[in-house]
């Protein structure tokens, strides 16, 4: 029976991120990630410098 | 507003709802009504989810926000990207891929009918509740700058809305939200702009930000443990992404936003770009409450912001207590600015001591105008029953209404009906689909044409439409606009995304035990929101894990027990 919980498989087209230096979903997502923590870091050095 | 101010405002909002309608002119199919041409490139559906929640509310309050507590609510967002990044890599692939009109077709497919139609209804009450509240606060500026009857305010805004969105279906939704983010963005950026030039020539941006941060403004991050501060970086982090979660993977009223995209990668794009640019916008519109806050350190702020409240109060003050109250805080204003700018002075001069001492009296002196404050606002609402004493969500439409050019003036109040209507569309957008495709197709009517499934789309849309202008009529200001939403959200949220999540990767688990668990869970957290006093980010975490834990406990009291199989989505 088809799983409606399976997020395979996907397509060739959808695989590629259309980035040039991130070619994969999980590399974006890690950029992602790093663009996040980046922030929480600027924001924390921004309370710390005007307090 | 003058004929200027009109004309901005007129043309923007009838210009952008009028290109709606053309866009999606004989839009015939349920697919092209409900998903749009399924063409939508990933620009125009991140601009539709950023819209989408950023309704007139995040900038009409938010500045009031940061202007009273800083940058700390920003932490709420934390969980945004986290969040979007667990949609894009599982929940997004399976929407798609079982092309569902509905996130709670989904859970009919996964569950049983109970269960969906469990689901479809707590998005459907709390969504309801929600669009009376995001239908009244731009209709709480519009009426203060027009001098309108509220009531009438909120029924011709609501009808503009329902209007073009019963019309064109989603895809005027986001095609209309793309233009209307040019201008909010537009009216933002003018109106932060207009700010920072009218500081005082010879204070730095540095020291506006000294100043800020002197008052606890610049505190954006908290890493404190305690669960009664309402805003952490833990709330923000596990909460904020619990609330996320739940909002951008489960509301329909985003997932309708991004299953529309031409391809899953489009749609993944789309969200990536959110996932990204959401901190950086909360961050810039309550730094610009910040910089109001500065603004008002060197220009005399009124007493209370809400300025058609203050001027009933005084009419109705036959002891004049508020106009004593008024005079009183000229002086004590006058008094902190003069120490303001010695402290500015100090910190030119290098003066390490005399920048201390300066702070120390500048603090003293802020406690005085905080206790006027107070005062009037006592008085005011004793002068005055009913009157809310919160007029944060005034700060920003006062200054707007006070000290920028006509024109600009215009392209602000734009710039929340803009807001105002791009997220309401969306609403109801998606209570109009969830109604037909969840209950009315599901149950009242199985085989008809596409035809008629669109026409009751359309009649659903307009009656969430009037449901949502009633409510914002019985509406009246809460604690805060934003948070009001957020609470909202929140009581209903960890429950929906629980059913969510068990769908997802507790797959042993069986409609019957998850329908239960969500009911018992949400009765949890309606008595815990009456009986608890904790930040209501919370509520996201505790329904959700009560949901999942009873989920457990009840399917292994109905006697099934997991295999190895049945553990991971992918599997």
């Amino acid at each position: 029976m088809n799983d409606p919980t399976d997020p395979n498989p996907l397509a060739a087209d959808d695989r590629s991120t259309g980035f040039p230096a991130l070619r994969s979903w999980r590399a974006v997502y890690l950029a992602v990630l790093l663009i996040f923590v980046t922030w929480v870091v600027l924001l924390t050095a921004l309370s710390r410098a005007f307090r | 507003m003058n004929a200027l101010d009109w004309l901005v405002l007129l043309a923007t909002m009838l210009g952008i709802a009028g290109y709606g309608i053309w866009r999606t002119r004989g839009r015939r199919s349920l697919d092209a009504y409900l998903k749009g041409a399924g063409d939508t490139r990933w620009l125009v559906i991140g601009l539709s989810v950023m819209a989408t929640q950023a309704s007139a509310i995040t900038f009409l309050s938010t500045p009031g926000q940061g202007y009273e507590s800083g940058l700390g609510f920003v932490q709420n967002y934390f969980g945004a990207p986290l969040a979007l990044i667990v949609i894009s890599a599982i929940f997004l692939p399976i929407y798609r891929r079982l092309k569902v009109y509905t996130a709670y077709e989904f859970l009919g497919q996964r569950f049983d009918t109970k269960t969906r139609l469990l689901g479809a209804s707590l998005f459907l009450l709390q969504r309801g509740l929600g669009a009376g509240i995001t239908i009244y606060a731009p209709a709480i500026v519009l009426s203060t700058v027009m001098g309108w009857r509220l009531d009438l305010t909120i029924v011709c805004s609501g009808l503009l809305v329902i209007v073009y969105t019963v019309a064109g279906g989603s895809d005027a939704v986001s095609h209309t939200q793309k233009y209307q983010l040019g201008v909010i963005f537009a009216g933002m950026l003018a109106a932060f702009v207009t700010l920072i030039h009218k500081l005082p020539a010879e204070l730095r941006f540095t020291d506006a930000l000294t100043v800020a941060g002197g008052f606890g403004k610049l505190h954006a991050v908290d890493f404190s443990l305690n669960p009664d501060r309402r805003y952490t970086l833990w709330t923000g982090v596990l909460g904020g992404m619990f609330l996320a979660l739940a909002y951008f993977g489960t509301d329909q009223s985003q997932v309708q936003r991004y299953i529309s995209g031409a391809s899953l990668r489009e749609s993944r794009m789309g969200l990536m770009f959110n996932a990204v640019c959401k901190i950086p916008m909360q961050f810039f519109i309550l730094m610009l409450g910040v910089m109001l806050f500065v603004f008002y350190q060197f220009e005399r702020p009124p007493l209370f912001f809400n300025q058609p409240a203050w001027k009933l109060a005084v009419q109705h003050d036959p002891q004049q207590k508020l106009q004593s109250l008024d005079r009183e805080f000229d002086s004590a204003f006058e008094a902190k600015e003069k120490l303001i700018r010695q402290w500015v002075q100090a910190k030119h001069n290098g003066d390490a001591n005399e920048e201390r001492s300066a702070r120390a009296g500048v603090m003293a002196a802020e406690k005085r105008v905080q206790s006027i404050r107070s005062d009037a606002k006592t008085t005011l609402a004793a002068v005055v029953p009913g009157t809310k004493a919160n007029d944060a969500d005034y700060v920003f439409i006062a200054f707007i209404l006070s000290h920028l050019p006509h024109g600009l003036i215009g392209l602000l109040v734009a710039t929340f009906f803009a807001a105002a209507l791009s997220s309401k569309a969306a609403e109801l957008n998606a209570l109009g689909s969830t109604t037909t495709i969840d209950v009315y197709r599901h149950l009242v009517r199985r085989d008809s044409t596409d035809a008629h499934y669109v026409r009751a789309s359309r009649c659903f849309t307009m009656l969430w439409g009037l449901i949502a202008i009633a409510f914002a009529l019985f509406a009246n200001l809460v604690e805060n606009l934003i948070q009001a939403v957020n609470i909202v959200g929140s009581i209903f949220y960890g429950v929906v995304l629980a059913i969510f999540l068990v769908a997802f990767f507790l797959k042993w688990i069986r409609g019957t035990a998850v329908f239960w668990a969500a009911i018992i869970a949400q009765l949890l957290i309606f008595v815990l929101y009456w009986r608890l006093e904790i930040s209501y980010l919370w509520y996201n975490v505790i329904g959700c894990l009560a949901c999942v834990m009873l989920s457990v406990v009840l399917q292994l009291l109905a006697g099934a027990r997991p295999r190895p199989d049945e553990g991971s989505p992918a599997s």
